[in-house]
């Protein structure tokens, strides 16, 4: 297992081996997407005591789960490749940012749109949406100070600290409805129990996981890019350039 | 037709777009940034390696 890891984390073999896996992505988001739009808008009904405006759940809660799940990849990417110095792991932590960034500030708006009809304000500083903005400058300050270095291996190491640090953050957002008194409401699904109608439940799942793949097609092409310009010497990403664009 | 009304959901139609509309801008952004990136990181690429 670890020697097969160590071969497909060399960056030719990523490069090669990636190629293929993106329509395996790519393919699986557009039809959950699909699938997953037609469950949110026409399937599940509308809830009880919020009616319609329910329906902005189906895109809010995914954006804030991918926004904690590709800040944990990040920070136990920067990890790996602190400790077991693998150069893709590095990769793989720079080219998250950005799209986790994304999903927050989507996470956060959605929200804010979501909130005005049901709290009547677009914006309280309770611990959850404070802690999901604390998230959001998080993610900011690992793309600056990734970009604040000429040598990627110094951007790596500083970066990676401060991801592995702000990770303290993940479980202050997870519990802050449990721990404070906050207007969001708590989880309506965990590990052990679903409180929410069947229909809901399957287009929030559905959306989910086409995030997910969302997720795994970019990086994997963002960090295909990556790789070739930290490569940039060696002479398999010369031939691959110069013998045409793929 | 029917479709439409159901598609209207209710009070809430402009904040439930809104939300939908922007994910869907984002997702593009996204992609788009992501095809930028690569063309930019290619011709980069070619002009040092055709320099030497």
């Amino acid at each position: 297992m670890w020697k097969w890891i160590q071969a497909f984390a060399s960056p030719q073999n990523f490069y090669r081996i990636s190629e293929k896996l993106i329509p395996w992505f790519l393919y699986p988001f557009i039809t959950l997407t699909l699938v997953g739009l037609y469950w949110a808008l026409i399937v599940s009904p509308p809830d009880y005591q919020q009616g319609e405006s329910v329906r902005i759940m189906y895109v809010h809660v995914p954006a804030a789960w991918m926004s904690l799940f590709i800040y944990v990849v990040m920070a136990v990417a920067g990890a790996i490749g602190l400790i077991w110095q693998i150069k893709l792991a590095n990769v793989v932590a720079s080219v998250s940012a950005p799209i986790g960034a994304a999903f927050t500030f989507l996470a956060l708006v959605t929200g804010a749109v979501w909130g005005k009809p049901m709290w009547g304000t677009w914006w309280v500083w309770d611990a959850r949406l404070t802690s999901e903005l604390i998230l959001l400058f998080l993610y900011l300050a690992y793309i600056s100070l990734n970009n604040a270095f000429d040598n990627p291996k110094t951007a790596a190491k500083a970066s990676s600290v401060l991801a592995i640090v702000g990770l303290v953050n993940i479980p202050i957002i997870y519990y802050s409805v449990e721990w404070w008194n906050s207007l969001h409401q708590g989880s309506s699904v965990s590990v052990t129990k679903v409180s929410m109608q069947i229909d809901m439940f399957y287009a929030l799942l559905l959306i989910s996981f086409a995030f997910k793949f969302l997720y795994g097609t970019l990086v994997l092409m963002r960090a295909r890019d990556e790789v070739l310009i930290r490569e940039q010497n060696s002479r398999w990403v010369k031939a691959i350039v110069m013998g045409g664009d793929k | 037709m029917e479709l439409l009304t159901l598609l209207s959901f209710d009070k809430y139609a402009y904040y439930i777009w809104f939300s939908y509309f922007l994910t869907f801008a984002v997702i593009t952004i996204l992609f788009i940034r992501t095809r930028s990136i690569h063309k930019k990181a290619i011709t980069q690429l070619r002009i040092k390696y055709s320099r030497n």
